[in-house]
């Protein structure tokens, strides 16, 4: 009945953690519960709303339809790693802003997706926005503040960089 | 294990098989194309799935592999009927063959909200002759308990005249649906998923037309 | 009509003139900060390590006796603390808190004891180390069940041969009755043409991102529970909850915990804490238990509305409403915890903006074999406005009159308008608000397109204008008038707010019965604050306390929190001012008459040099007892209960209901659809949405509540729904046929505020959490009509898929020219 661990190597925001996990444990339960990352949430349970979005290897996944086994080697991204230096992420801060979250729940996954979205194309339109981030349910927004949140940083993460170049 | 979004960015898939480049686009969103893959989709045949129609309009080979050794399979044999395939138990998939096509492409599919799993697809393939349609293929989803190909509707286009690209289309999506007893859900009775099949059949059908002629 | 004398009990008016530092700021959410670096501290992240998992099993038939259940297996599997079933269960709890017509001849039970009455209703509860060891328990249950008929249909329900849901009750109807408000007979002789319609709407529901679940201990030494939940609400009835676990109301303390949105679902949503409490008194373990999302689809208690309507609309030919005959029946489900409630809601604003003058409502509460309802965003209100907007848009077309000419014909325009229900509406300016709809909407543009694409280019465009009424502020009378002798006719739903200004000036605002639910109410309570107060909303700290040992408060539902909040503040920050005036005059050696407070403290009159700050006065209070006279006390913290500022008594005859939802907000949503008459997609060209709360406290909040409603609104009209086949079997179990609209089926809005102050409320502040969704339906509705209106198709049941879109086409026939 209680299948055989395995011993998995992870890293999740920059951080290398060794982990024995049994095969059919989820990697959303494995954040939450092992690493005692909770800000990725669990929704729908089944891949559909993308409250458990995280980042793997750069691409976002949903962790409640994905083992933790399969993470072994990858690198995971989560909303805790986000913030640095008590500096919140512009994405972040740009949520805040524009009132692009009411509830919170789906938010880290909202986020997480929003990296990923920015980091192929950091100059999206209003509707290129809306085509990406409809992976994700929000239940309380209607996604316009989030939209304008998700351009609002990316006009600063542009900034940024031009600076930083 | 080709990953969907892979094939979606790759640009030598986007040049060499179009039509799979754009239902890749259509599965679900791009998390979850992260994480399933092409060959996943195929073997899970899924009626309602994009590639399964891909890989029968393209008269795919797929190739098995278990301890007996590998074996090709036509792709209208390898769909044997809802979510089972011809793999044996031993068996797993390991290379898709998709041919070449010279003309235009579509890849239509009614859903009801972004990334819902469709109601109807059509992969429509269409090589000219000049004003002629020298080649189609047609391949329909979630109108049987399998992808389908919809070769009636096929010989109606081949050899005819796109002059009158939708009075064409609207003949062989008449004739593509005829026969056809699609089982209902809560999304759409049969009766509708009939309407909705002959509608993305012409869509598909024009739209291949009209890519294959700005394709010469 | 019997009527209540009216002038006497309305609140005094108020001068609302003021001018406003903080209320009307669209200032940064005080809430946020925590959940954007997923700090949220919702339900799930509290289990903390060594606490229990339940996983409850569910029943597979819509109704089946319960004839045996063997859980030794389960019992015996690894990691399992215990197996409760249903008939254990009510060994151990009394029924549920049921607010219905008849509690003992339907009673409701936190699992199923004797027979299951719908697919998905509790029968066990596995209690593991891990929820992947509960559920594997759950499958080692054999319950064996007698299948018995099941009934889904509220109509066939209510005949006479039906199976019974309750064989207690002797009937599947729960409650019936017609109420008259003013002389219908007489105006429907009087009018010149009846306009008639037959409506359904199916049922949705809140479905929240984040279940509902509870964390729960109990003391053994003490007797006593503590549960962490994500639903807290009508702590002056957590009694109930109590009685439900056999236990002294004392001896239980619930706490509320940050909720992942309710939507009016997790409004006394008790089951969950109950489950997980009973399984703690057990184990003698914490035992945590979320729902998982099959358990929150299929048996959350708060499914939402699904009516059946025959409506007669009296109209004259010249467009003027005189009567409407309502006869509604509403399929419950299988239980009736809230009774009727939801048509007290309806009957708040029963009238919308018009000068209608008589009312016949007809209501039968049909009993069924699905999940009950409970509550969702409008309650039953937006239900009325989708109603009452279809028949408006069908009388102009009957009638060949302008639909916006007809409304604006019968506006109400002289307040506080009393409706024929008794109701009050409290101010408006409906002229205003349609005004700036239409402009915002451009609207002849979109006419004029309307006739080009159709012409030019074959296509379907519909604009649909509705304007319709938004309450706020519900009162309990709502809950009872519906007997003539209620058991519980109870009439107090108070909010209360303490204050407390520590040594440093520094304010703390606790909260007694709000889990958050992704409203604001620490942004709108820190905005009260820091108006009164002069300090930063940011540096107002804000606790959310428990239900014992605090004070009685309601919490969230029926738009209510921000006015309630706003009074309940006003009223703690009168008595902390007060208080304040007399220790500043006595160190500044005047009489308090002669000081006055501005920018933080109070200074002399016409000396604003001599002043005391509220950090000075606070200093002094809590540590210099000795610098004031013997009767002042140390310290500076009051609280406020603040009672619903506007009700009245209904009349015994009930020909008048009284004052129960008298802050009357309004709206006008403009959405401009295409319909592809080929596959019955609807997809919008523009949407303008203008509203009208009364006055703004944080304009982008009210803003994103009404593009969420909206989105909830477009969620019902075209692709939510609740489906039960013949069977009892729930077919849209999951996130994959329960459709909620992505980014791509919301547009963008462009929104419009009016702001017409509440006469009564502090600020002049009404509730506007509901709105968007209490307009989107109807005005969508119309809008899909308005499209297909010239191919002879007019649809009249809700959601309006592709499905009966294209029935609805086929049934008018071919449509020339049109390829298949």
């Amino acid at each position: 009945m209680t299948p055989t661990a395995c011993t998995i190597n992870v890293t999740v925001n920059g951080h290398p953690h060794v982990a024995e996990v049994e095969p059919r444990r989820l990697l959303v339960d494995f954040l939450r519960e092992d690493l005692g990352l909770a800000g990725t949430h669990i929704g729908c349970e089944h891949g559909v709303c993308g409250t458990c979005t995280v980042l793997l290897n750069g691409a976002s996944i949903r962790s409640c339809i994905t083992f933790a086994v399969q993470a072994d080697g990858a690198e995971i991204s989560t909303v805790e790693g986000l913030a640095r230096g008590g500096e919140m992420h512009p994405l972040q801060d740009e949520f805040s802003e524009k009132q692009g979250l009411q509830c919170g729940y789906c938010t880290p996954g909202m986020l997480m997706r929003a990296c990923e979205i920015l980091a192929e194309n950091p100059d999206p339109t209003p509707a290129e926005v809306r085509s990406a981030i409809a992976s994700n349910l929000c239940r309380c927004t209607g996604y316009q503040f989030i939209t304008e949140a998700v351009i609002g940083a990316a006009a600063r993460m542009r900034a940024t960089k031009e600076v930083a170049s | 294990m080709t990953r969907m979004s892979e094939v979606e960015r790759s640009p030598e898939v986007a040049v060499a098989a179009p039509l799979l480049a754009e239902a890749v686009g259509l599965v679900a969103h791009t998390p979850v194309r992260n994480s399933g893959t092409v060959g996943g989709s195929l073997a899970h045949a899924d009626p309602a799935a994009e590639l399964p129609a891909v890989a029968l309009a393209s008269d795919a080979e797929l190739v098995a592999t278990g301890p007996a050794g590998t074996r090709r399979i036509a792709a209208v044999e390898f769909l044997t009927g809802p979510f089972s395939t011809a793999l044996a138990p031993d068996e797993i998939l390991t290379e898709i063959r998709l041919p070449m096509w010279a003309g235009g492409h579509a890849f239509v599919e009614f859903s009801r909200i972004h990334a819902n799993f469709a109601v109807v697809g059509v992969a429509a393939l269409i090589d000219l002759d000049g004003d002629r349609i020298r080649r189609a293929a047609l391949a329909l989803t979630g109108v049987a308990p399998t992808a389908i190909r919809a070769t009636a509707a096929e010989n109606v286009l081949a050899g005819s005249d796109v002059g009158d690209m939708a009075a064409t289309a609207a003949e062989a999506a008449g004739v593509a649906v005829q026969g056809l007893t699609p089982a209902g859900d809560l999304h759409a009775s049969p009766q509708t998923r009939l309407a909705l099949a002959r509608t993305y059949l012409r869509r598909g059908i024009e739209l291949a037309m009209s890519r294959a002629r700005n394709e010469r | 009509m019997t009527t209540v004398d009216r002038a006497d009990a309305a609140p005094p008016v108020r001068d609302q003139s003021a001018k406003r530092r903080w209320v009307g700021q669209s200032i940064r959410r005080v809430e946020d900060p925590k959940f954007l670096l997923g700090r949220g501290g919702y339900i799930a992240d509290r289990i903390t390590p060594g606490t229990l998992h339940a996983a409850v099993l569910r029943s597979p038939h819509a109704h089946a006796r319960i004839v045996r259940i063997e859980a030794s297996r389960a019992k015996a599997a690894p990691g399992v603390h215990a197996v409760i079933t249903g008939p254990e269960a009510a060994e151990l709890c009394n029924p549920m808190p049921d607010f219905g017509p008849d509690p003992a001849r339907h009673t409701w039970r936190c699992l199923a004891a004797d027979k299951v009455r719908y697919v998905g209703e509790g029968v066990a509860v596995v209690v593991a180390d891990s929820r992947y060891l509960a559920e594997d328990a759950l499958e080692l249950i054999e319950v064996e069940y007698e299948p018995l008929p099941p009934v889904t249909d509220p109509v066939r329900a209510l005949a006479d041969d039906a199976p019974l849901v309750h064989e207690a009750l002797e009937s599947n109807c729960a409650y019936e009755r017609t109420f008259d408000f003013g002389d219908v007979d007489r105006d429907f002789a009087e009018a010149e043409v009846i306009v008639r319609d037959r409506l359904r709407w199916h049922r949705s529901g809140g479905q929240p991102l984040e279940t509902v679940g509870a964390i729960a201990e109990y003391d053994l030494g003490t007797g006593s529970f503590t549960i962490d939940t994500n639903t807290l609400s009508f702590t002056s009835y957590l009694f109930m909850a109590a009685n439900t676990l056999k236990v002294a109301a004392n001896k239980l303390d619930i706490r509320p915990v940050p909720a992942g949105g309710s939507f009016g679902s997790k409004l006394f949503a008790n089951k969950p804490a109950v489950i997980a409490a009973m399984c703690a008194r057990e184990t003698g373990r914490k035992v945590a238990y979320l729902e998982d999302r099959v358990d929150n689809i299929s048996n959350c208690d708060h499914h939402g509305s699904d009516r059946i309507y025959e409506v007669e609309l009296a109209m004259m030919r010249d467009g003027t409403m005189r009567s409407i005959k309502i006869d509604v029946i509403d399929d419950y489900g299988a239980y009736i915890q809230f009774g009727v409630g939801h048509h007290g809601n309806a009957l708040a604003q029963v009238v919308g903006p018009y000068t209608i003058g008589s009312v016949r409502y007809q209501v039968q509460a049909a009993l069924t074999n699905k999940n009950q309802q409970g509550a969702y965003r409008g309650f039953g209100s937006e239900v009325n406005n989708w109603m009452l907007e279809q028949m408006v848009d069908k009388a102009a077309r009957e009638l060949g009159l302008d639909p916006v000419a007809v409304r604006r014909k019968n506006f109400i325009r002289e307040f506080p308008h009393f409706i024929p229900t008794g109701n009050v509406y409290d101010s408006g300016d409906y002229d205003r608000v349609l005004d700036k709809a239409l402009e915002l909407a451009d609207y002849s543009h979109w006419r004029t397109e309307q006739e080009r694409l159709r012409e030019e280019e074959g296509r379907y465009i519909g604009i649909g204008l509705i304007s319709a009424q938004e309450r706020s502020v519900f009162s309990a009378t709502e809950f009872w008038f519906w007997f003539d002798e209620p058991g519980a006719p109870v009439t107090s739903t108070p909010e209360s707010v303490s204050l407390k200004v520590d040594a440093t000036g520094g304010i703390t605002a606790i909260l007694y019965s709000c889990a958050f639910w992704g409203n604001s109410p620490e942004t709108m309570v820190a905005q009260f604050v820091a108006e009164e107060f002069d300090c930063s909303p940011y540096d107002v700290s804000i606790v959310y306390h428990g239900s014992r040992d605090g004070l009685p408060a309601t919490g969230p539902g029926g738009s209510r929190t921000t006015v309630m909040l706003a009074g309940a503040v006003e009223g703690a920050a009168g008595k902390i001012k007060a208080k304040a005036r007399r220790a500043a005059a006595h160190l500044l050696e005047i009489d308090p008459d002669d000081v006055e407070w501005s920018d933080g403290g109070f200074h002399v009159k016409g000396d604003p040099e001599r002043k005391k700050s509220l950090a000075e006065i606070a200093i002094a209070l809590h540590l210099f007892k000795h610098s004031f006279p013997a009767d002042m006390e140390s310290g500076l913290d009051e609280s406020k209960v603040f009672d619903h500022p506007y009700t009245t008594m209904p009349s015994a005859d009930r020909k008048d209901l009284g004052v129960f939802y008298p802050f009357m907000g309004h709206a006008c949503h403009v959405p401009v659809v295409e319909v592809d008459i080929e596959t019955g997609a609807v997809t919008f060209l523009h949407y303008a949405a203008v509203h009208d709360c009364g006055t703004l406290v944080n304009p982008r909040s009210l803003a994103g509540h009404i593009v969420g409603g909206t989105a909830q609104g477009i969620g019902t009209a075209l692709y939510e729904e609740f489906v039960y086949d013949d069977d009892g079997q729930l077919l849209s179990s999951s996130f994959l046929d329960y459709l909620i609209p992505t980014a791509t089926e919301v547009p963008e809005l462009t929104i419009g505020h009016v702001e017409t102050p509440s006469p009564y409320t502090p600020h002049g502040v009404k509730g506007g959490g509901e709105g968007g969704r209490m307009m989107a339906p109807a005005a969508i509705n119309v809008a899909v009509n308005d499209a297909l209106y010239p191919l002879g198709v007019r649809l009249t049941e809700l959601p309006m898929t592709p499905e009966r879109i294209l029935s609805a086409l086929r049934a008018a026939g071919p449509i020339g020219g049109r390829a298949g």
